[in-house]
């Protein structure tokens, strides 16, 4: 009798310890995933505030003085829209339209501007502290087209005011991110 | 604060010369028939209004020489979808001359024949690329 029952607490003794066992495990592995959950949910946080942000008066003044200095130049908008143009011959157009009158000034606080909050975007990229796809679907596309548009205009400024970093952030994110429609 | 500091720069900057070596040493590639026929329609292209003008050098010779692209409306987002091209020896499609420019042009004593013309607009300088 205590023969059956020796045998018995032991059965007893190791299915409580299996169980012990699998509950921790499971414990531990939805632990994880409320964990990476939450994470995920930060990230796509993060993301979504960068949107907010891009939408913001200061913002939205910011891009309205870009369209405002492009739409006044409607030849130089056509010359660069109309196919390809070499890197070259951009920047010699700009210095004739553009430079040689310094109306890049008129944009330069809209440029600084711009070249913050892509700082800020291109480290939450990089660090993967955001939704890295939120970010290239709503980023990458116009990102891409003002890293090569503003290019020239960053490196005038660099060269007058010695920050050699300016820019370097939009250009980086504009490089390394994924657009929607395909890199170019 | 760095985009304060940034701006700041940038005042003190515009104070001084602004040129840099950079904008100095922009230059377009013309054929030498190219500067020569603009050169020999300087007043069919001095007849815009405009001060700066966008030229297709490969349109002078044809009956639109002396015309300019001019479009009164595009629409656009915060930055035009520009394509770079890889740089090749071969003349711009597009040139962007002023009015000083071409005056200047016109004054200048150009090779006979050249493949390729790089026209530096800072000095008026004319040198042959290729022959």
């Amino acid at each position: 009798m205590s023969l059956q029952l020796s045998r018995f607490d032991k059965i007893a003794d190791i299915s409580f310890k299996v169980f012990s066992v699998v509950a921790i495990c499971f414990g531990g592995i939805r632990y994880f995933q409320e964990r990476g959950e939450i994470v995920e949910k930060e990230a796509q946080s993060r993301s979504l505030s960068y949107i907010e942000e891009y939408g913001s008066e200061r913002y939205v003044a910011a891009r309205l003085t870009l369209h405002e200095f492009w739409s006044e130049r409607p030849a130089l908008v056509q010359l660069l829209t109309n196919g390809r143009i070499s890197e070259r011959a951009y920047r010699a157009a700009l210095s004739q339209e553009v430079f040689r009158h310094k109306a890049d000034h008129q944009i330069r606080e809209a440029l600084i501007l711009l070249d913050n909050f892509y700082s800020q975007v291109a480290f939450c990229h990089r660090a993967e502290l955001c939704d890295r796809t939120i970010l290239n679907e709503f980023f990458c596309q116009v990102a891409q087209s003002e890293a090569v548009a503003y290019l020239p205009f960053f490196d005038r400024m660099a060269a007058e005011t010695g920050d050699s970093d300016l820019g370097d952030d939009l250009s980086d994110f504009g490089a390394h991110c994924v657009s929607v429609l395909g890199n170019p | 604060m760095k985009s304060t500091i940034r701006t700041l720069l940038l005042s003190v900057a515009t104070l001084g010369p602004t040129a840099s070596a950079a904008q100095d040493d922009a230059f377009f590639l013309m054929s030498g028939a190219q500067i020569d026929c603009i050169a020999k329609n300087v007043d069919s292209y001095l007849s815009s209004s405009e001060e700066t003008l966008f030229i297709r050098p490969g349109d002078c010779g044809s009956e639109r020489t002396g015309e300019t692209i001019s479009f009164m409306e595009m629409t656009l987002n915060a930055a035009p979808d520009i394509r770079i091209a890889e740089e090749q020896n071969i003349p711009d499609e597009v040139v962007v001359l002023t009015r000083e420019d071409l005056a200047c042009i016109a004054r200048q004593s150009l090779p006979e024949v050249a493949s390729l013309i790089a026209f530096y607009p800072d000095g008026c300088r004319v040198v042959v690329r290729a022959p």
